[in-house]
């Protein structure tokens, strides 16, 4: 229950003034505010079983130090609590604070008198009969110092709690006053209420949380204050679905990523994707064309909507992405920020070694050679072996196939090319000219094959102009 | 660059003898120059789906066609002239003010036809200068693609007409024809082997043949030839580059662009 402090004087118990002991002055405490106390002080009624702190302030108001000998409590129902040994000095213009708490007990008033050094104040409390109260699920409490809590609720949903009030007594009791404090908190029960004996009200009090932060309020039924409290929280996200369009990715290729979630979004989401690559081959050690075009990077901003399932990436249903020019594993790892996903928001997937991508060749001829040129990718870094075949413009091969084996040059490009993380990947392009002699026009197309560790690629009637 | 001998017997059935030494050169590939999203010309490494774009050899360009070897550009009020292996040799040329269509010859030599949107103007460059024809068609020039005995441009005489005719100019003569049309206002490009051009939310690549191919992509606001083989697209969904390579015709999105959504 929350502490309150009201002075007022009671003549009844009127003591000497503290002429005698001008030097210190007494006043409660309640927050930041101070109440001059000078011969007595009402607690506030309190419910049976009850009990009631109030802190009181000693301060020092002269010039030269003071010391508190006597600090005491005569009396029944009163305790002074967490007091520090005696004598305490209390230097000029300073204070100290100490608590002297109302125990109660059965129904009644208490009196006691507070002694410090010379200065006697009078106190007085009152047990008065009080509601019970009781809360349901979801909330808890109240506990021992009637704290209610309607636990943790995601950012803009509520938490509905029933409140009980119980007359335990033979007679009916006026219950009141019967208030609410805190933005956050709603009820519609009235300000009093007036219960049977042995009966109950019931009335529900609803949390909000229209922001992922803490709330408190109050209860006040009667004489007893209970003290309310709730956090709002963003929803985690349900991790969602990646997917790229296609059943596998293949190197050399552009793919849109969208990612779906299970279930809409509770609230507006902002995080980032983040990408990584790592090659199969020892070769490498990365491959920078693996990357989101938008940014020519590998971290990308996504927004999803409240009430929305699909991840916007720029604005986009869609990241588009580069599998760049090397076999290995491409991660995507989604970062919710502080919301965070509820699940595994991960997806690794595999770009499997292939053979040599060509993307163009084209053959044309010079005055005494004829000249292939062809641009490609090779995922693995193995390429090497090639063959070549002419065909005259009827379609019929002259010669016979011609073999070469360019593995250590391949080698040596790459090597050259690497330095650690290679600029073009295994992009290639291949210029070979053919000293020849003759009409080098009746030559019409040539085939040529290329061999690496994962197969063989053929380029077939790549047509002279 | 890496320089390769290798040697090659050859038995081309009678047609042919020969045995020497086959010269490789194997590099990392260079698709060509492409104008990025500030203007500045850059040059793009790798292949179409995994590209890099290199360093800016020009900015503030507002046209511009490459071949292998060459790039011609067109800034306000120049030309620049440069080698696509050393884009810092570029040669400057005084030109006139405002847009510009550009064809660079894919022979042997490097020459080019340029079109001057301000001055209505066709013009022959050639050794780091050009000169004025004597011809300009009435009608709005979209493209421009060089011939033996002059070029060939498109352009939209009536932008009501839904079509935009390809024509030839002819040096020798002066003499235009008109050689084929294609339903579209928008943005064209002639190629060596054909023609590209935007229509109804596709890019469609029409060969000499007929045969066409068509691929997804809308808005598209421009095209140029970034290299042999290599179209550049500017479109509403960012900068794609498409290879016109017959048999490896792909159309990629390159790095760096606007936003990496969908066609």
């Amino acid at each position: 229950m929350k502490t309150r402090a009201i002075a007022f004087l009671f003549a009844a118990l009127c003591m000497a003034p503290v002429a005698a002991n001008a030097q210190i002055t007494l006043a409660t405490l309640v927050g930041t505010v101070q109440t001059p106390v000078t011969t007595f002080y009402n607690y506030p009624a309190i419910a049976p079983n009850a009990t009631l702190d109030v802190t009181f302030v000693a301060t020092n108001t002269s010039t030269t130090p003071t010391a508190i000998t006597k600090l005491a409590l005569s009396g029944i129902g009163f305790l002074i609590v967490n007091t520090s040994t005696l004598p305490i000095v209390i230097e000029p213009g300073k204070s100290i604070t100490f608590f002297v708490r109302f125990t109660g007990g059965p129904v009644g008033t208490y009196q006691a008198n507070l002694q410090v050094n010379s200065a006697i104040i009078g106190l007085q409390g009152s047990v008065v009969q009080a509601a019970t109260l009781s809360v349901a699920s979801p909330c808890t409490g109240p506990d021992a110092s009637g704290a209610i809590s309607f636990g943790r609720v995601p950012q803009t949903q509520t938490a509905t709690c029933t409140f009980t009030v119980a007359n335990p007594y033979t007679q009916a009791l006026l219950v009141a006053p019967i208030t609410l404090t805190g933005s956050a908190f709603k009820t519609v029960q009235a300000s009093s209420a007036s219960i049977p004996a042995g009966q109950s009200l019931t009335f529900t009090v609803i949390f909000t949380a229209t922001a992922a932060t803490a709330y408190s309020g109050s209860l006040t039924v009667g004489v007893q204050t209970f003290s309310l409290s709730g956090t709002g929280f963003l929803n985690p996200l349900p991790a969602p679905t990646l997917s790229f369009g296609a059943t596998s990715l293949q190197s050399g290729k552009q793919y849109g990523l969208t990612a779906i979630l299970p279930s809409p979004a509770s609230t507006t989401v902002n995080g980032t994707i983040v990408m990584s690559f790592t090659p199969a081959s020892s070769a490498v050690k990365d491959d920078t064309a693996v990357q989101f075009f938008a940014a020519s990077s590998r971290v990308l901003p996504f927004t999803v909507a409240q009430e929305s399932t699909a991840l916007l990436f720029n604005g986009q249903s869609s990241a588009g992405f580069a599998t760049g020019t090397t076999a290995g594993t491409i991660t995507f790892k989604l970062d919710a920020g502080a919301v965070g996903f509820s699940g595994n928001a991960v997806a690794t997937w595999t770009i499997d070694a292939a053979p040599v991508s060509l993307t163009a060749a084209t053959a044309n001829r010079g005055s005494t050679s004829l000249i292939l040129s062809i641009t490609g990718l090779d995922n693995t870094y193995s390429m090497g072996p090639m063959t070549f075949t002419f065909f005259d413009r009827n379609g019929k091969q002259l010669g016979s196939t011609i073999s070469a084996d360019f593995t250590p040059d391949f080698q040596a490009f790459y090597r050259g090319q690497n330095g650690g993380v290679i600029a073009t990947g295994s992009a290639f392009q291949l210029i070979l000219s053919f000293p020849a002699t003759g009409d080098l026009t009746t030559v019409g197309s040539m085939n040529v094959q290329i061999t690496n560790v994962a197969g063989v690629t053929s380029a077939s009637s790549i047509g002279f102009p | 660059m890496r320089n390769i001998l290798v040697h090659f017997t050859m038995f081309l059935a009678g047609l042919l003898w020969a045995t020497a030494p086959a010269r490789a050169q194997l590099s990392p590939p260079q698709l060509g120059y492409i104008k990025d999203t500030s203007a500045a010309l850059r040059p793009v490494y790798g292949i179409p789906a995994a590209a890099f774009l290199g360093d800016p050899a020009t900015d503030a360009v507002n046209a511009f066609a490459c071949t292998a070897k060459l790039c011609l550009a067109k800034t306000d009020t120049a030309l620049l002239r440069f080698s696509t292996s050393d884009p810092a040799s570029a040669i400057r040329t005084e030109a006139p003010a405002g847009a510009a269509v550009i064809a660079v010859a894919n022979g042997t030599t490097d020459g080019a036809w340029i079109y001057f949107d301000g001055t209505q103007q066709f013009a022959h460059w050639q050794a780091g200068t050009w000169s004025g024809i004597d011809y300009s068609p009435s009608g709005a020039v979209l493209s421009l693609r060089a011939t033996a005995d002059g070029f060939d441009y498109a352009v939209v005489r009536d932008p009501t007409s839904g079509s935009a005719w390809i024509e030839h100019y002819s040096t020798a003569d002066g003499s235009v024809t008109v050689l084929d049309s294609v339903d579209t206002t928008g943005s064209v490009l002639l190629l060596d082997s054909g023609v590209l051009y935007a229509a109804d939310g596709q890019l469609i690549l029409r060969r000499a043949d007929r045969t066409q191919l068509t691929f997804p992509l809308a808005d598209v606001a421009a095209l140029d030839v970034a290299g042999k083989g290599y179209v550049e697209i500017e479109a509403a969904g960012g900068l794609w580059i498409l290879t016109t390579v017959p048999g490896f015709e792909q159309l990629a999105m390159l790095p760096g662009t606007p936003n990496g959504g969908g066609r």
